[in-house]
């Protein structure tokens, strides 16, 4: 049974088509990454999960049923615009958050004060939300999401905003509440955080579906065009061989595009004449390269 | 499911530890204590010295009997002060002149020709003075007059017996009322009804502001996916209205606790008002009228909140509503003098006017049981239509950013946001 299904589903917002025959499933206990860039329809298709607005055409279902209000006591969601309130202290709104959806006073302050542990911020219970810099409203804001310890948690650009430290921080978490069983979806534009957390993707192009499946199946499907070369020493004729289409040079690294993956062994073969080889890889073409080639514009 | 509950008590306590409304309150209860006290403050900073007024003994005719007359007469507040004539108007002038700038009068009569006095004086004239002057004059001429005439005594005290006039409303039904009663009913209807356009104009306003901000600070997309739009918006304003409520019980209590303060009850007295005439049904239907003209006016205030997308634009998109409550408020004010007049009867059954305008039938006429039940029924039915109209705007108008939209885009845009069930 799959957590989230959503069964060829299309929204229309007047004559517009915002998502077209959108098919996704789900897995209970995964990470499921949805890309798009602006304007995509990510977000139309997470508030459609979340329930705030209907399909046209087509079925969701939740664990297996349609939409009842108890759902909401089941999802934890983090928008893309980051919404708290200024003035109100942050233990106040985040039990007032988890109270709504069903948690104990009590229950909700021990989760509380068990999050701002482990994010390093215990000190900010009392403090006003304005008080608080923008790195750490975000993860107020995030513990605003898994408060009532959620079953499906839609996190919607979740690391923006954040710097490196925090961003791994925050990967290590979301990895640590996937294994905790909970379903979650997850929407980013950068590539890098969604290969390296998600098994199963979707990506949106002007409402439509271009890409849709398994990661490290759709990646097997994209032709490895990429050498990298570390070497002790100077190496000339990359260009000469049939097959090579770019080289570039950076000290004694090379980053060389192929047309063929069997090129690859030439490259190596003429390596190893000339000099040590500290380093060679085939690279898989990142995500980021196969969204640029399908979406067509620029990853925003 | 108690998430409303929630919501209530979240939204009361935020308005109600805040700093602004502990402020608002205590400067409202400082005014209205002024304000009642006002009487008695006046009272004690005026001073009890009559007004002294400096007459030239053989400048004005019967200026004698005009202090005689004040001298009978010590709540008039004047005090004649005689003085020996010079030789010419002119040099009296003068001479009264000098003696106020002496200070030892406040002011002082002469004619100027048979028919014409004039009262000179450096201070603004006091409230009443010229009434009094007047009075005493008209009064001391018409006396001589009579007498020059040839009438006796007897004849000038018939003639000058004063007609009492009672004034006592007569309706169809039986509970006419006295004029004491009229006159407090005046008051209290007055006082209430200016709390009623306060406070539904007021807290209203804050319904919408608090929805705005919740759009604006974004919070909105966590609300909405956390509790249903129509708990929310109600939530809310059952919040504020609980917080109207208290803060109206806070004023009430304060103006009731200043009123039974001994110096203020006798002024009531000595105002010919019996706060034991102010009927306790009225109370009752003031409750049922603030609540009724509140939630009619917060459903519509939470819709148009929920359209706007910053706090700054809430003023102006309310603007509307608020003429609304101003009409009512101004017709009501009519309505006071001519409670009985065909359209305030009329507009005492329009639901956006009925709170203000029937309440003020209630107290200042006589309109029979059904007019009232009709009326609060149609009230309430109104409330349930907007309350459902609203909920519809509301789950659309929290989704939406951005520029402001016409009515048929709203139209659209509900259509097309509908909420899965």
């Amino acid at each position: 049974m799959y957590s989230i299904s959503l069964n060829q589903i299309t929204k229309h917002y007047g004559a517009k088509t915002v998502v077209n025959q959108a098919e996704i499933n789900i897995r209970q206990g995964e990470i499921f990454g949805l890309l798009g860039a602006n304007g995509a329809g990510k977000t139309t298709t997470m508030r459609m999960v979340l329930g705030l607005i209907a399909p046209d055409q087509g079925k969701i279902t939740w664990f297996g049923k349609s939409y009842t209000d108890q759902l909401r006591r089941a999802i934890g969601y983090l928008p893309e615009e980051r919404g708290l309130y200024p003035k109100i202290k942050v233990s106040e709104q985040i039990l007032y958050f988890a109270e709504l959806r069903g948690s104990t006073r009590a229950q909700a302050d021990k989760n509380l004060k068990d999050w701002l542990s482990r994010f390093n911020i215990s000190e900010y219970y009392d403090k006003r939300v304005e008080e608080l810099s923008k790195g750490n409203q975000q993860k107020i804001q995030f513990i605003a999401a898994v408060i009532h310890n959620p079953q499906l948690l839609i996190l919607d650009e979740v690391f923006s905003g954040l710097d490196p430290v925090n961003v791994e921080l925050l990967k290590a978490t979301i990895k640590d509440i996937q294994a905790q069983g909970t379903t979650i979806l997850f929407s980013s534009h950068r590539m890098e955080h969604v290969e390296e957390l998600c098994e199963n993707i979707c990506m949106l192009h002007k409402g439509n579906t271009v890409l849709e499946g398994n990661l490290r199946e759709i990646k097997n499907t994209y032709p490895r065009e990429r050498v990298l070369l570390e070497t002790d020493q100077n190496v000339n004729g990359f260009e000469s061989l049939t097959g090579v289409t770019d080289v570039q040079k950076s000290g004694r690294k090379y980053d060389i595009r192929i047309s063929d993956s069997r090129v690859a062994k030439e490259i190596m073969a003429l390596a190893s004449n000339q000099a040590e080889i500290f380093h060679f890889q085939i690279m898989e073409p990142s995500l980021n390269e196969i969204f640029i080639s399908k979406v067509g514009g620029v990853n925003e | 499911m108690n998430s409303i509950r929630t919501v209530i008590k979240f939204t009361f306590l935020n308005r109600f530890r805040s700093k602004a409304f502990f402020i608002i309150t205590a400067i409202i209860a400082l005014v209205i204590t002024l304000g009642v006290n006002l009487p008695v403050i006046i009272e004690k900073f005026s001073t009890d010295e009559p007004v002294r007024v400096g007459v030239v003994q053989e400048g004005l005719p019967d200026a004698a009997m005009l202090s005689e007359y004040f001298k009978a007469n010590p709540g008039s507040n004047i005090s004649i002060v005689l003085f020996s004539a010079g030789t010419d108007g002119q040099q009296n002038d003068g001479y009264l002149q000098s003696e106020m700038d002496a200070g030892k009068i406040d002011g002082y009569l002469y004619y100027k020709s048979e028919y014409q006095v004039v009262y000179k004086s450096e201070n603004p004239l006091e409230l009443g003075l010229k009434e009094r002057l007047q009075a005493a004059m008209q009064n001391i001429k018409l006396q001589s007059d009579l007498k020059t005439l040839g009438i006796s005594q007897d004849a000038m005290t018939q003639l000058q017996t004063p007609l009492i006039l009672d004034i006592e409303q007569v309706s169809d039904t039986k509970n006419a009322k006295t004029e004491s009663e009229m006159m407090m009913a005046y008051v209290f209807v007055y006082a209430l009804l200016f709390l009623l356009y306060t406070g539904v104009l007021g807290y209203g306003n804050m319904v919408a502001m608090d929805i705005s901000g919740e759009k604006s600070s974004r919070v909105m997309e966590i609300m909405i996916s956390t509790v249903s739009p129509l708990k929310q918006m109600f939530g809310k304003i059952v919040g504020i209205c609980l917080v109207g409520l208290l803060q109206m019980l806070i004023f009430i209590a304060v103006a009731g606790a200043n009123l039974s303060i001994p110096q203020n009850k006798t002024i009531i007295q000595d105002l010919g008002l019996n706060v034991s005439d102010i009927s306790p049904a009225l109370l009752i239907y003031f409750v049922i009228f603030f609540i009724g003209g509140y939630f009619l006016y917060a459903t519509l205030f939470a819709a148009v909140g929920s359209l706007v997308s910053k706090t700054e634009e809430v003023g102006q998109a309310i603007m509307p509503i608020t003429f609304l409550i101003i009409a009512g408020f101004m017709t009501a004010m009519f309505g006071l003098t001519n409670p009985n007049a065909t359209f305030i009867v009329i507009m005492s059954y329009i639901p956006f006017f009925t709170p203000m305008i029937m309440f003020l039938r209630i107290g200042m006429a006589t309109p029979a049981f059904w007019e009232i039940a009709a009326s609060i029924i149609v009230l309430f039915l109104s409330i349930l239509g907007m309350g459902w109209l609203a909920a519809r705007v509301y789950r659309t108008g929290v989704l939406l950013y951005g520029k402001r939209l016409s009515i048929k885009e709203l139209r659209h845009a509900m259509k097309s946001l509908q909420v899965s069930k």
